[in-house]
């Protein structure tokens, strides 16, 4: 059972304890000496026996007061050069009030039962026991360290029944742990105390932790940059405050975690089988054979698999499911329960269409052909990607948004008119690609995506990424840049070969591994050199030319995307120099595949918030007011979001220049989030996973921790480690010495005061 | 005319004393070398009859100056009479155990000092032609030599005294009653003992001497450690006269002692007082002179 005073308390020399039988010595001396005496013949006996008849009891009392006071300095030196730690016992001999600091680990690791209870539940009890034990006059403060870390209690709080009533009602989130948030927590809590003089500048900070690796693993500290190193933190902090971990977690653990759930296809339409593909790991020395787990659709189980999963390695399990309608569901996997169950579980929310619609604005006949065959190269078969090629004067008429995506093919401009419903039509969610060829207006372009061309304005150059010298203006809020680069200058230099950058881009990323699939050899021979804004971080180059000149460039727009390819998509534009097409890229085997990705990519960028780990707020992306009809005629009231808790809570809306904004950040917990109060009673679905490198349980090892951090085991109620002594403990070394230094002039004048002649 | 308090000569002291063989060396020492002279005798006879001549020596009585033997010498001589004794000393020492003792500071028992003491008021007091007695006692009467002025009185004295053995209990209360009825002639009884008994039956005694018309004069004496306590580490302290043994830490019992001694003291000097009784304390590592001189200046003083 867990006991707070060893919890609190230890000793960093523990072989030393062995001299506290040198305690002994002033009664061994005493009882020595009450049998060396020296005799000598006396005469005024009847007086002597009287004396000592009267004062039987004090010279007992005497005697025993200083056998006490002399066994005390003996163990109080030892005690010093055992070099305790832990301050409780400090504090309570000094009676300054104390500052705790408990820091609950709120990671789901703590979900994890040793023997029934969770280890989160322990750390409730363990600070409860803190808190309980403390002193009316000290003050709290409670932070749970999730991700991100935060106060729950500031150290204001000398309410012990509200801290316990807040520690209780404590639920586990299903984050990790950010334990360099946590220590800035904490860090700030002291320095606010420092400046409130009514308070103690005594400090004492519990981590109540299962020290699982992820969380308190330094190595990784060099990564920072120029934050301050963990460690550092600590050392800092161990100068002005006790730090003890708790560790409530065992070294032994098996933990299987559902780590990754994918649907295998691009697109999902109703009335088509769609797979999903579960990948399992078994964390631990245990293999999990015949494991069960279960594919349920809108909460409705719909399967099941067994499935062995090997320990410390994964699994793969695959679904099969056709959806009849079309719409968002919920898709979620779960395998059989074990000791944590938090990582069983995993979801999805796929969007599903009768068909993948596809606009090809073709600025010149045959420009958008071939990515239209790409796109689908047999429109009678039973691709659901329905293609349609349309001239650049067609498109004042078409709705936009029937459309899953639109592929602008050497269109030479764009009007503000077409600018504008092509901006409120990607802000929406929908994606854009386009690529350029011999009719493209270099200006007009650059106005789309220099922003401000609303106002039909170009405005002056800021710096770019690369060189050249074109422009690239400061951005309207009201009209954000429709296009992720410049245009600068045309080259012509017949260059075989892409530069994939790593195959970091989703879109190359399919590549990796298949350097004979032709992206390496792709044949462009004139292309519009790029320049990208040093001053928009979320624009990514894909791929490059040889050179470095960017050759896909990509870059999100309100819930969608953008996409610019720096030559043309089709043969039609030729260098009349040479009477050679821009490129023969369209025949090569490496077109279709990036079409397709460039398909995916772009329709996928509302997609992706819907899929998000614990602890990322859930948002909408700043959009033009028109844009969102839908949310800029809600109100704050009407918007809600019910959590998988079954919790409503409502969301936070923020008027902006560029639209109506939401934001909803208490994604603590794991599942289904559903954004209510749409119009039409619409709604819609996130699905909020956890970052299964949790559900690695093995712990730290205790003796790489800095040395500051003294090591309490909760399980054994013993100090696991001998290490050197921090800054508490040198302030017990220092606190023992000096009352053992008070206690020897103590008693020497109780030997005088009791040895004094008063006649 | 105050007389200048007069220095004390180092052969005197109770360690020179120690050092000097025999009661009887020891006395003259204390009485010539410094007693004589200096006071005047509390103890003169009266006679007509002339006996001698004595070089006069300062603090003599004047009135016995012979002024003719001046006028013819230019010297002073003092004339000297045959006299008949009035005046008789009894000498009760204690002879019990506890006078035996002796602390490793002092230089004498208690038991001889009081020796020493007794020898000297012997001397003195056969000095000046009056009767001496001595009794010694523990809780009984060991020895009784009547009073006498003849001259070998002191040898007898000395010679019981030195004799003695001191082995047994006090018992003062009826030891002194009994001498008091004994001792029919009234005169100055000299009490040498550390009174260690019962105060009650002590004061009881010495009343009854008072009552006998007896001048009583109390020498109380203690050694150094009696009073001091010095004693530091842990002690066995084997108690004199069957009193058993004790072992203790001195130290913290010393003040507790002290305040015994010191109300023992108390009680035995109002005692003494409330029956006009001369009382006076004495350590063994004071001079001896010293305190006979003082006791007889203080004693002369009461007389006058």
């Amino acid at each position: 059972m867990f006991s707070l005073p060893l919890l609190a308390f230890g000793f960093g020399n523990l072989a030393m304890l062995g001299w506290l039988a040198a305690a002994a010595a002033p009664l061994l001396i005493h009882l020595w000496s009450r049998h060396r005496f020296r005799e000598a013949p006396w005469a005024a006996m009847q007086f002597l026996l009287a004396a000592m008849r009267k004062n039987a009891r004090r010279m007992r009392l005497q005697q025993w007061l200083l056998l006490a006071v002399r066994t005390l300095i003996i163990a109080l030196v030892v005690l010093a050069v055992a070099e305790p730690y832990g301050d409780r016992l400090l504090a309570s001999l000094s009676g300054a009030p104390s500052h705790k600091i408990l820091v609950i680990d709120g990671s789901y690791s703590m979900d994890y039962r040793d023997d029934g209870a969770s280890r989160f539940a322990r750390a409730k009890r363990a600070a409860a026991t803190i808190v309980h034990e403390s002193r009316s006059a000290d003050t709290f403060t409670v932070i749970i360290m999730a991700a991100p870390a935060r106060t729950i209690f500031g150290r204001e709080v000398v309410d012990h029944a509200a801290v316990l009533a807040q520690i209780d009602s404590l639920t586990q989130p299903h984050t990790g742990a950010d334990l360099d948030g946590a220590l800035q927590l904490v860090e700030e809590s002291i320095a606010s105390g420092s400046s409130d003089r009514r308070t103690s500048d005594r400090h004492e900070v519990y981590f109540l932790s299962d020290l699982q690796q992820t969380t308190w693993q330094f190595n990784s500290d060099a990564a920072a940059g120029n934050k301050p190193l963990v460690s550092d933190r600590i050392a800092f902090l161990a100068k002005q405050a006790s730090l003890a971990v708790i560790v409530l977690g065992q070294p032994q653990f098996t933990n299987l975690a559902v780590t990754s759930l994918a649907v295998s296809d691009a697109f999902v339409t109703a009335g088509r089988d769609v797979a999903f593909d579960v990948t399992l790991r078994q964390f631990g020395d245990e293999p999990r054979p015949q494991c069960a787990v279960e594919l349920l659709i809108d909460g409705v189980f719909v399967s099941e698999h067994t499935v062995d999963v090997p320990a410390g390695a994964e699994a793969t399990v695959r679904f099969t499911h056709r959806f009849q309608t079309p719409g968002e569901h919920s898709v979620e996997v779960r395998a059989a329960g074990d000791r944590l169950k938090i990582d069983n579980s995993r979801w999805l929310v796929v969007p599903v269409r009768d068909e993948v619609r596809v606009l090809c604005i073709a600025g010149r006949p045959g420009a958008a052909k071939y990515v239209a065959d790409a796109l689908n190269p047999n429109l009678a078969g039973d691709s659901p990607i329905r293609p349609l090629i349309v001239s650049e004067g067609d498109v004042a008429d078409i709705e936009l948004s029937d459309f899953d995506c639109i592929f602008a093919c050497n269109v030479a401009q764009f009007t503000a008119g077409e600018a504008e419903r092509l901006a409120r039509y990607a802000s929406a969610g929908g994606g854009l690609v386009f690529f350029l060829g011999d009719r493209v207006v270099h200006d007009s372009y650059n106005a789309l995506a220099m922003g401000g061309w609303g106002r039909g304005v170009a405005e002056p150059p800021v710096r770019r990424r690369s060189g050249g010298s074109s422009a690239a203006g400061g951005l309207d809020p009201s009209h954000p840049p429709l296009l992720p680069a410049i245009i600068g200058e045309l080259v012509s230099q017949p260059q075989f070969g892409l530069d994939p950058l790593d195959y970091r881009h989703p879109i190359v990323a399919p590549f990796r591994g298949r350097e004979r699939a032709g992206l390496l050899t792709t044949p462009v021979a004139r292309y519009f050199k790029l320049d990208v804004a040093i001053d928009r971080p979320d624009v990514q180059v894909a791929a490059a030319m040889p050179s470095g000149d960017p050759f896909i460039v990509t870059a999100p727009l309100g819930r969608g995307r953008t996409v610019m390819i720096a030559t043309d998509g089709s043969l039609s534009s030729v260098d009349a120099t040479t009477g050679e097409p821009w490129t023969n890229w369209p025949t090569w085997p490496s077109f279709l595949p990036v079409v397709r990705e460039l398909l995916t990519y772009a329709t996928s960028g509302e997609h992706q918030l819907w899929q998000q780990l614990v602890g990322t707020p859930l948002a909408s992306r700043g959009v033009p007011a028109p844009a969102q009809p839908a949310v800029a005629n809600v109100t704050r009231a009407a918007l809600n979001i019910k959590r998988p808790d079954g919790h409503t809570a409502p969301v936070s809306i923020q008027s902006s220049p560029t639209g109506i904004e939401w934001t909803y950040a208490d994604t603590d917990l794991s599942g289904i989030y559903t954004l209510l109060g749409l119009p039409n009673d619409e709604s819609q679905q996130f699905a909020i996973n956890v970052d299964t490198r949790e559900s690695d349980l093995r712990q730290a090892d205790p003796q790489q921790l800095p040395p500051e951090l003294q090591t309490l085991d909760n399980m054994k109620n013993t100090s696991d480690r001998g290490g050197s002594v921090g800054v508490s403990r040198a302030g017990w070394n220092e606190s023992l010495l000096w009352t053992a230094l008070a206690l020897m002039f103590v008693e020497s004048f109780l030997v005088w005061q009791f040895g004094r002649g008063a006649v | 005319m105050p007389r200048t308090a007069p220095n004390i000569s180092p052969l005197l002291d109770s360690q020179t004393l120690a050092r000097l063989e025999g009661l009887e060396l020891r006395a003259r020492r204390i009485v010539e070398g410094y007693v004589a002279g200096l006071h005047r005798s509390p103890y003169q006879g009266f006679s007509n009859e002339f006996a001698e001549h004595r070089e006069y020596a300062p603090g003599d009585d004047l009135r016995y100056v012979d002024w003719k033997v001046f006028g013819k010498s230019d010297r002073f001589y003092l004339k000297q009479f045959e006299e008949e004794t009035n005046l008789i000393c009894y000498l009760l020492l204690d002879v019990s155990e506890s006078m035996q003792y002796q602390s490793p500071g002092a230089s004498l028992s208690k038991l001889a000092y009081g020796q020493c003491a007794a020898a000297a008021l012997a001397y003195l007091v056969l000095h000046q032609r009056d009767a001496v007695g001595l009794v010694t006692f523990d809780d009984d009467v060991r020895q009784l030599i009547r009073p006498s002025s003849s001259p070998t009185q002191l040898k007898q004295l000395l010679q019981v005294m030195e004799q003695t053995s001191a082995t047994r209990k006090t018992r003062t209360g009826p030891i002194f009653h009994d001498l008091a009825e004994r001792l029919a002639r009234r005169g100055i009884v000299v009490i040498i003992s550390d009174l260690f008994d019962d105060v009650d039956a002590l004061l009881a005694g010495l009343k009854h001497f008072r009552h006998r018309r007896h001048d009583v004069v109390v020498f109380h004496v203690f050694d150094p450690a009696e009073i001091d306590f010095p004693f530091q580490n842990v002690t066995m302290f084997k108690g004199l006269e069957a009193l058993g043994e004790v072992v203790t830490e001195p130290r913290s019992l010393r003040a507790a002692y002290q305040s015994e001694i010191r109300s023992f003291v108390k009680k035995v000097r109002t005692g003494c007082r409330a029956q006009q009784i001369d009382y006076l304390t004495i350590r063994t590592d004071q001079p001896l002179d010293t305190v006979l001189t003082t006791f007889l200046s203080a004693r002369k003083k009461r007389v006058k």
